[in-house]
């Protein structure tokens, strides 16, 4: 064999492992830095920058970092980079239905990712049978949560987003569908139908199949998010329910317009459209809002926005996750200011990302000030998670509190009484310790007491407890005081 | 720095080559073309230990230094006293260096939980990267020495260019010092052993990054749960072994053939490491075919010296159990690492014992085929299932973890939730890279060279094995350009 196709062979290979760096000089020395080698758009990131290696003494130099800075230049900076991915995408979704790495594909090159600590596919696809006991849970914090909001004067709207993988299964390859089981939000809305705390706890399944089947995306085309029509789609959903609370006080929800015109541009008529990849609201009288809460109880500050109208109106106070997250944030104020109003009539808003109602969290959001509407906003899929951080005691003694039955009108209650007991306090300040503690008393003895956090208006709901004689309830506050203390009490069903 | 990396593909390996091609070429003209060409690769080697390991970089020069001086001085001592004095300082201090980074904190750990309290302070300094295949190989070097079997390199530059040779610093194989001495003193270039070595490397590229990368998230997601305690079905058990025996397999050997095509493109001729080790009929020839490198190391250097099987019987198992039971410890400090060993040599001593006996150098017997061919597949099988029973223990973090994952396989564990999800990590690719792997672990290419050989002229199967090689070579490259995409802004937060 002569020397030719040895040579010929190393020649190829030599040229191919040192063509990017060798084009990188090249390419600086014309003019063109780099080529066309990366999706920035389709991967949602900046290209990875050509690595230096510091000055320095050895230690400081990090000579390790630098071949993994290399790396990723080298991996970005690959020629036909995208064309090569999608092939690879491509051979290994299509014809081998294999996801890569932890991303499960669906049609169309969206993905979602799995495993790690982030929700499983069980999570996405909904997939779990909850327990009697779980959905009980879901059932009592929705209802507690409810119960507790009246209390205070809020409204407390729950939002479980229905993600992609739900709401349009039929599009998953067939080896991820075969996975799909009982849709948790599903089995969390047939538990719902008795519960008081039903037309608070907003889904929006139907609105989404109806867009669907009326030809409308609703989700990106390469992951799992709702698009700024979906997202539309949940802003309507919760608009529509401050109607139902609030009649002839809310406008209608800011009309979607695929081509705005120009009116709504220039922010003079209401309407919502998509920019790039953001849902725009344009109401007017909006004005951008510089607000504590949105600061210092976010963990994104960056990513929270304010808005207030003037005029005044109803104010709410959003907590939403990443479902949202395309058009109420902007990362590091690259994407401009995040504008989200409301409709007509609704004269604050506070949005906060990546945030739920925790019991801490939701004391410190009203330690100064009661919103008139609590929103939370959450993919479904997190039904399937245990709701133990969310669901404290004080919580459970107000669902209970809810379904308990009111007395026949001056009747005094009696030993033997099975109660339920709710205090309202105004203006509750800290005394003698740093939380204030509400004790229900029945003929002078104890019955039960509550931990009461000082704010502008706190409610207390005590857990349900047995008289002991007919004596008078009446409820104090140890360890600091409170400007006013309403007690109500009702009978307890039998459990 | 890893082979499998595109910063070693891409930024190192092509000037380091065609430098060393250059001075290699130089050689017809210049009589120092090959201390050049050495100086080179002392560069790049060093250059290469820089990149990956900084820390341990000391370690190892003092490590190659004193190999060096001691080498010279047992060469040089007349007296057999003296010599075997010298000797055994320069094996307790290279013992010394792999005991204080490698068990040194176990070590530790062991004492402070005998006393109690803590007392012994764990070593502070991380592990130097390839130590237990440098210590290995400056041990080799002074014991035959010793022996005089090999006189030490002339050349003290000579010894740190063998010990930090970048192609078998980080994994090996172990390449002695009698093996390259000659490549040393001349290194001619040519292109078709240059091309040949390269190929050799894309296969290994292939293997690596196609075969035993693919595999390795079913194998993890197995033990993930086995580590903790977890129960699965038993086909997703056998499943995961059978990934795991093949992944560890292709990712060695994989290495191996990286390491000995870029020795091959740089002159060197490196022994083989791997042969067909999952052909095997016993443990014993298992052994003569997995990482031959460190078995003919441990037997050459601690079963002969024991005694090896001219002793008895029972001595030459008692021989074999030290001998695996150090094989187990050099891959691990766990309890796991030495079960594994003592698994093996527990296997090797039963064949001994109880296996067919043959004369040394007498012929096979001659059997019909229909009696010779269950037999071997019987035996083929066997071997087969004490290897992977071994490499439970070897990948199991804790003794119960291996005890976990032989219930969940005998069906004794019950299955949990989590387990009920690991179908979808043996994805289709997986299930590819397994039937590959178990017909490719089997000497299947070398059988279909020869048949090529034989029919079709030379040119045209160097050309078919290249043009395979390429593809091979191009697809694992989109493979690692691949798994460098991340698609999620949000995990920028």
């Amino acid at each position: 064999m002569n020397r030719i196709l040895p040579a010929a062979f190393l020649a190829f290979w030599s040229a191919a492992l040192a063509f990017p760096q060798v084009a990188r000089i090249v390419l600086r020395r014309t003019g063109a830095v780099s080529w066309a080698a990366f999706d920035s758009a389709g991967e949602k990131r900046n290209s990875a920058p050509y690595p230096t290696l510091r000055k320095g003494t050895p230690r400081s130099v990090a000579p390790a970092e630098f071949g993994r800075a290399w790396e990723s230049w080298y991996g970005d900076a690959l020629p036909w980079r995208t064309e090569l991915l999608l092939f690879h995408r491509d051979q290994s979704f299509r014809r081998l239905k294999t996801p890569v790495g932890r991303e499960v594909p669906g049609h169309g090159n969206w993905v979602f990712r799995r495993g790690g600590d982030w929700p499983e596919l069980d999570d996405y696809l909904g997939a779990k049978e909850l327990s009697p006991a779980e959905l009980a849970d879901w059932i009592v914090l929705f209802e507690g949560r409810r119960e507790w909001g009246r209390a205070i004067g809020a409204a407390v709207l729950e939002v479980p987003a229905v993600t992609k993988a739900q709401a349009r299964w039929q599009e998953l390859y067939p080896a991820i569908r075969r996975h799909r089981g009982n849709n948790v939000a599903a089995q969390v809305r047939e538990a719902l139908a008795d519960s008081p705390a039903r037309d608070d706890v907003l889904f929006a399944d139907d609105d989404f199949a109806a867009a669907f089947a009326a030809g409308r995306e609703t989700f990106f085309d390469r992951d799992h998010h709702p698009n700024a029509y979906g997202e539309w789609l949940l802003y309507d959903r919760i608009n529509r329910r401050l109607r139902e609370l609030f009649p002839d006080r809310i406008g209608e929800t800011p009309p979607w317009y695929d081509e705005p015109p120009p009116a709504v541009l220039a922010g003079e008529a209401p309407g919502c459209w998509r920019r790039s990849i953001r849902l725009e609201v344009s109401v007017p009288g909006e004005v951008q809002d510089d607000d504590g809460v949105v600061h210092n109880a976010a963990r994104y500050p960056y990513c929270n926005v304010a808005t207030k109208r003037e005029g005044g109106g109803i104010s709410v106070l959003l907590a939403h996750d990443s479902f949202m997250r395309f058009s109420l944030a902007s990362w590091r104020g690259k994407d401009g200011d995040v504008r989200f109003p409301f409709a007509k009539g609704v004269g604050r808003v506070r949005a906060l990302i990546f945030q739920r109602f925790s019991p801490g969290f939701l004391e410190g959001a009203t330690a100064h000030g009661i919103p008139d509407v609590l929103v939370e906003q959450f993919p479904a899929c997190r039904l399937d998670a245990s709701v133990s951080k969310y669901l404290d005691a004080g919580t459970r003694a107000a669902a209970a509190f809810g379904r308990a039955e009111e007395p026949p009108a001056s009747r005094p209650p009696r030993a033997g009484d099975r109660i339920a007991a709710r205090a309202v306090f105004g203006d509750v300040r800290a005394g003698g310790r740093a939380r204030p503690v509400a004790v229900l008393r029945c003929g002078g003895a104890e019955i039960a007491r509550r931990d009461v956090p000082p704010g502008v208006k706190r409610a207390a709901f005590f857990d349900v407890a047995e008289l002991p004689s007919d004596g008078p309830l009446e409820v104090s506050l140890e360890g600091g005081s409170a400007a006013s203390a309403d007690l109500v009490w009702r009978l307890a069903r039998r459990p | 720095m890893a082979f499998g990396s595109l910063f070693f593909l891409t930024a190192f390996l092509p000037p380091v080559l065609f430098g060393h091609w250059a001075l290699q070429a130089a050689g017809r003209r210049w009589r120092h073309a090959t201390a050049a060409a050495n100086a080179w690769l002392l560069a790049a080697s060093l250059a290469a230990c820089f990149l990956s390991d900084l820390p341990g970089l000391p370690w190892f020069l003092g490590c190659a230094a004193g190999t060096d001086l001691f080498a010279r001085a047992v060469s040089a001592a007349r007296r057999p006293r003296l010599r075997k004095a010298l000797l055994a300082l320069a094996l307790a201090a290279d013992l010394g260096l792999l005991c204080f980074f490698k068990y040194g904190g176990v070590l530790a750990r062991w004492i402070d939980a005998a006393a109690g309290c803590p007392l012994v302070p764990a070593p502070a300094i991380a592990f130097p990267l390839g130590i237990s295949f440098w210590v290995f190989r400056s041990m080799s070097c002074v014991w035959d020495a010793a022996r005089g079997v090999r006189p030490p390199p002339r050349n003290p530059l000579d010894t740190i260019c063998w010990m930090a040779l970048f192609p078998v610093f980080v994994s090996g194989p172990i390449v002695r010092w009698a093996d390259v001495a000659e490549s040393f003193r001349s290194r001619p270039f040519s292109a078709p052993l240059a091309a040949s070595g390269f190929r050799r490397l894309l296969v290994g590229l292939a293997k690596k990054v196609l075969l035993a990368n693919q595999l390795a998230p079913f194998a993890d997601a197995v033990w993930e749960l086995a580590d903790a305690g977890r129960g699965m079905s038993p086909g997703m058990a056998a499943l995961g072994v059978a990934a795991y025996s093949l992944q560890l397999y292709f990712d060695f050997s994989g290495y191996s053939d990286m390491a000995i095509g870029l020795g091959r493109t740089l002159g060197f001729d490196f022994k083989e490491n791997f042969l067909w080790p999952y052909g095997s009929a016993s443990v014993r020839e298992f052994w003569r075919r997995w990482h031959v490198s460190l078995s003919s190391w441990l037997r050459d250097y601690l079963y002969f010296p024991l005694g090896g099987s001219r002793c008895g019987a029972a001595r030459a198992c008692l021989n074999s159990m030290a001998v695996f039971a150090a094989c187990g410890v050099w891959h691990g400090t766990g309890w796991t690492f030495l079960l594994w060993g003592l698994w093996h040599g527990l296997l090797v001593c039963a064949e001994r014992l109880f296996g067919p006996k043959r004369r040394k150098g007498a012929p096979p017997p001659d059997r019909p085929a229909w009696i010779a061919a269950p037999r071997f597949l019987a035996a083929h099988a066997w071997t087969l299932a004490a290897v992977a029973f071994g490499w439970i223990l070897f990948r199991s973090a804790t003794p119960a973890a291996a005890g976990s994952l032989l219930r969940s396989l005998a069906g004794l564990e019950p299955v949990a939730r989590e387990a009920r999800t690991l179908w979808l990590d043996c994805t289709p690719v997986v299930s590819v890279a397994l039937a590959a792997g178990a017909v490719l672990s089997l000497p299947v290419v070398p059988a279909l060279r020869r048949l090529a050989r034989r029919v079709l002229p030379e040119w045209f199967v160097w050309t078919l094995e290249s043009l395979a090689a390429t593809a091979l070579g191009v697809l694992a490259l989109l493979f690692l350009a691949a798994s460098t995409r991340r698609s999620f802004l949000y995990f920028q937060f």
